[in-house]
């Protein structure tokens, strides 16, 4: 059982809930993917698993019971019983130690993972929030979710020492501008020079984003052609030209599944990750890629994750903790 | 489905990647009820049968937009398999609708739209109302939380949208825009004009399919009285034929 002692912002999530958008139902989950398979994968859990969502906010909590975590994501000030812990590693945490994630800084969400399973109340198999629907568990203050692991501690060597050490490959939240790669969108060619025009330019995420979408403020490209577009489907990642005046429109997860504004580009899945650790304020330039390059960028990243789960295998193996992440 | 107004195989569509993980196929021919057909054929076949690594299917009017995981598939998978259901789809015969009755309350703060609609149209609210209740509408597409887009009643002109959409468009609302109608399941933004609003509730998450309605599907819409609200609020939408 988790005893939640402070907790703003903070959310249960998985990876969402694929299958559902012929009934206009967004697939939603996670907005930064990676961290989130990373957190999972780190505390040897299936990557589906649920976990917990900060997005620019904090938690702390107590457990009854040893629980092994990973924090990842944006940079946070991670404590445990008020002494400082690494993020993107597996930590040990002894009953009733409190648990602290706050002052997330560069990205914008951070991941807490915890070895086993949360007691995550799911619809349609998935527990991450749709906002439409106004569905999903917010973490509140004094309360307490169920955590069922066979995790019993370990030793540790040293004291305050990380179980083991993994080096894990984690997102660079640059300054200044972040580079975003893009693939064409359907309506690249009703614009004069869509690629060099948006590649050009910096724009900057607006505060009214979310994880439905970012407003980017920038120098539209130009349109050529200006044919009513009908209501369609649009990927996740799909970047929209509303007007010559108005903001750009880059749709996150949590979608409207159809649109009828014109999709220049469509940002890679590898960088819907980074796109979901933009905060308001933050630049972002454009990258045009090849969709080649793109499906190798996410299959090198998946072939990765893959690597670390063996890792983690083997050493929960020799630790003899259970393991769902292979 | 019409076959003869289709050709069979790739003819009948054209594949677009959009994106590294989504495949947009676009139906052919100059039938749009032919292309709806396809479409939304085509999401039922891939649906029921599935396709590895496909992830979501988003019918439309002459679209469908097919979206998978890039770590597992690929562009030209998903294509195979997308050819292999169009062949399948265009030698299908045309699928049963059933027809739902939808009561709603016009005009007022229920359709706070209706009198400007009216004016622009330079027709009486009445007029509207007997419009849009004479004229069962099919439902073509689900839009945002499982809000259907209907065929919209027959009316003199095209009705023009919000230029300033309204941020939160009450739950139940019955709107027109375009030569279209729509409903709104849930409170969302939202820039079509609102006319009406039913008290039942168009999506249950404890019932499985969550949505009672389909494309293709028949509404008929039922005026009823603001007093007659409390007693249907919240009851879900349940097909009266099949």
């Amino acid at each position: 059982m988790l005893h939640i002692s402070r907790a703003r912002q903070a959310f249960l999530q998985d990876l969402g809930r694929p299958g559902l958008e012929r009934l206009g139902i967004a697939v939603n989950g996670a907005s930064d993917q990676y961290s989130a398979r990373v957190a999972n994968t780190l505390v040897g859990n299936a990557v589906t698993a649920p976990l917990v969502e900060i997005t620019a906010g904090e938690l702390a909590f107590t457990a009854d019971r040893p629980v092994l975590l990973a924090v990842t994501g944006a940079e946070a000030a991670v404590t445990v019983a008020g002494r400082p812990r690494p993020q993107w590693q597996a930590v040990s945490v002894d009953a009733h130690e409190t648990v602290s994630i706050r002052d997330l800084r560069g990205g914008l969400r951070s991941y807490l993972a915890l070895h086993g399973a949360l007691d995550a109340p799911l619809w349609a198999g998935s527990c991450a929030p749709d906002s439409l629907l106004q569905i999903g568990t917010r973490l509140e203050r004094e309360a307490t979710i169920e955590l069922v692991s066979d995790f019993a501690g370990v030793e540790h060597p040293t004291f305050g020492m990380p179980l083991f050490q993994l080096d894990v490959a984690r997102p660079a939240f640059a300054r200044g501008a972040w580079t975003i790669d893009v693939t064409p969108g359907i309506h690249a060619d009703e614009f004069r020079s869509p690629m060099a025009d948006l590649c050009a330019g910096t724009y900057v995420v607006q505060s009214e984003s979310n994880h439905v979408g970012l407003r980017l403020d920038g120098a539209p490209p130009e349109r050529s052609a200006a044919t009513e577009v009908l209501s369609k489907g649009v990927p996740v990642g799909a970047l929209e030209v509303p007007g010559p005046t108005d903001d750009l429109i880059l749709l996150l997860r949590g979608r409207l599944v159809t649109a009828g504004y014109p999709v220049i580009a469509v940002a890679t899945t590898t960088a819907q990750s980074l796109l979901g650790q933009a905060r308001p304020g933050q630049a972002l330039r454009f990258r045009e890629r090849a969709i080649e390059q793109a499906t190798h960028a996410i299959r090198a990243q998946r072939a990765y994750l893959d690597s670390l789960a063996q890792r983690i295998a083997t050493v929960f193996g020799e630790l003899g903790i259970s393991c769902r992440a292979t | 489905m019409k076959a003869a107004a289709l050709a069979i195989g790739e003819q009948a569509t054209q594949l677009t990647p959009y994106g590294d993980a989504a495949l947009m196929v676009t139906a052919r021919g100059t039938d749009a009820e032919a292309r709806w057909e396809l479409v939304h054929g085509l999401a039922a076949q891939l649906h029921a049968h599935g396709a590895h690594g496909v992830t979501n299917l988003v019918p439309t009017y002459d679209c469908l937009l097919v979206a998978f995981d890039p770590g597992v598939t690929d562009h030209d998978a998903v294509a195979r398999a997308v050819r292999a259901a169009v062949d399948v789809v265009a030698t299908r015969g045309a699928q049963g609708g059933r027809t739902f009755e939808l009561p709603v309350v016009y005009g007022g703060d229920w359709g706070p739209d209706l009198q400007r609609v009216a004016d622009e149209l330079e027709m009486t609210a009445e007029e509207i109302i007997a419009a849009h209740t004479a004229t069962p509408a099919k439902v073509r597409v689900l839009g945002p939380s499982g809000g259907p887009l209907l065929d919209g009643p027959p009316l003199p002109r095209p009705i023009k949208r919000l230029t300033r959409p309204r941020v939160g468009v009450p739950e139940g609302s019955v709107a027109l825009a375009g030569e279209n109608a729509a409903l709104y399941p849930r409170e969302m933004p939202g820039g079509w004009r609102l006319i009406g609003r039913t008290p039942l509730r168009l999506v249950d998450l404890d019932a499985d399919p969550p949505l009672a309605y389909a494309p293709g599907d028949t509404v008929r819409f039922v005026r009823i009285d603001a007093d007659e609200w409390a007693r249907l609020a919240g009851r879900p939408l349940r097909a009266s034929s099949d």
